[in-house]
């Protein structure tokens, strides 16, 4: 059985979800104009989602100023990683169910 | 909607934003286009020509298509904002340059050796297999030009030194030119993907 409760409220919100995925697809940091690119969100919706997975310990973030201009560059962390694999295992389950 | 079509819908996100993150088309369509064209009038230009002087007009040909897919690579990170020298293109480099380096290099000891239709070979072939080196994070339509390169260039080279017999005398008769072949395979094939991704607009094509 089930239990949906198990189901992470702050993974299961498609923005979030989404810069889970592309966090958890390569293991290089991603630049936040890269996110911005590849989501096309604004720049305050994508800080807002950043700031709330960072909040919940799953992703981290660094900021770099180099010789060009400042860049802050995002990763999935080990808590991010497991708590990502369990939520696709959750929606794996809530389709197994349905067959 | 139920909880197993809210679930069905968040792996379609899951999946979409993996292909977004992991594929990475290396050669657009109107690169293909511009390569293409490029390569018919190259072996037009070349036809008649032997030695360094048929390889110079192909590795202009070569350069002019190589800026044209920067400018275009340029153009697309500049339109969303993003970076031209993306993780996407060094792993395409890093996977597709042994083979061109060493196509390359074949092909110009076979021009040095006096055998344009041989270096065509090589370059073919092994323009091919870079294709494929890059298949595991490239669109399904790279893929398949990849092996088009690769039957196309083993059968020109097998009948070249005559494993295939007879029957193909006469059309290798016809083809035994360098620039002939190159036509076909740089300037056919990509004529062909180019003008496929570009009407069907597969730019978001992914399921490689």
């Amino acid at each position: 059985m089930i239990d949906f409760s198990q189901i992470d409220k702050t993974i299961h919100e498609k923005g979030r979800l989404s810069i889970m995925t592309l966090l958890a697809s390569r293991a290089e940091p991603w630049p936040f104009q890269d996110l911005k690119a590849e989501l096309d969100m604004s720049d305050g919706n994508l800080i807002t989602h950043l700031r709330t997975l960072e909040k919940a310990g799953f992703i981290d973030g660094e900021k770099f100023t180099g010789d060009g201009r400042p860049q802050t560059l995002y990763t999935l962390n080990g808590s991010g990683r497991k708590a990502f694999e369990q939520y696709l295992s959750i929606l794996a389950q809530i389709l197994d169910l349905g067959k | 909607m139920t909880t197993r079509e809210e679930a069905a819908e968040q792996l379609r996100v899951i999946r979409s934003m993996m292909e977004r993150a992991t594929i990475f088309r290396a050669l657009s369509g109107e690169t293909a286009l511009v390569g293409g064209a490029a390569a018919l009038g190259a072996a037009w230009v070349s036809e008649n020509r032997t030695g360094w002087a048929w390889a110079t007009v192909w590795l202009i040909g070569l350069a002019a298509a190589l800026a044209f897919n920067a400018w275009q690579l340029y153009r697309m990170a500049a339109a969303k904002n993003g970076r031209m020298w993306t993780s996407g293109l060094k792993l395409a480099l890093r996977g597709a340059m042994p083979s061109i380096m060493a196509g390359g290099f074949l092909g110009l000891v076979c021009v040095r050796a006096g055998s344009t239709s041989q270096a065509a070979c090589f370059w073919i072939l092994h323009y091919g297999i870079a294709l494929l080196a890059i298949r595991e994070f490239a669109p399904k339509s790279m893929v398949w030009l990849g092996w088009a390169f690769v039957i196309f260039g083993v059968l020109a080279l097998a009948a070249m030194i005559n494993l295939l017999g007879p029957q193909v005398t006469p059309v290798m008769a016809y083809l035994k030119n360098g620039s002939r072949l190159m036509a076909i395979a740089f300037g056919g094939f990509h004529l062909i993907y180019g003008a496929a991704i570009v009407t069907t607009g597969s730019r978001e094509e992914s399921d490689a």
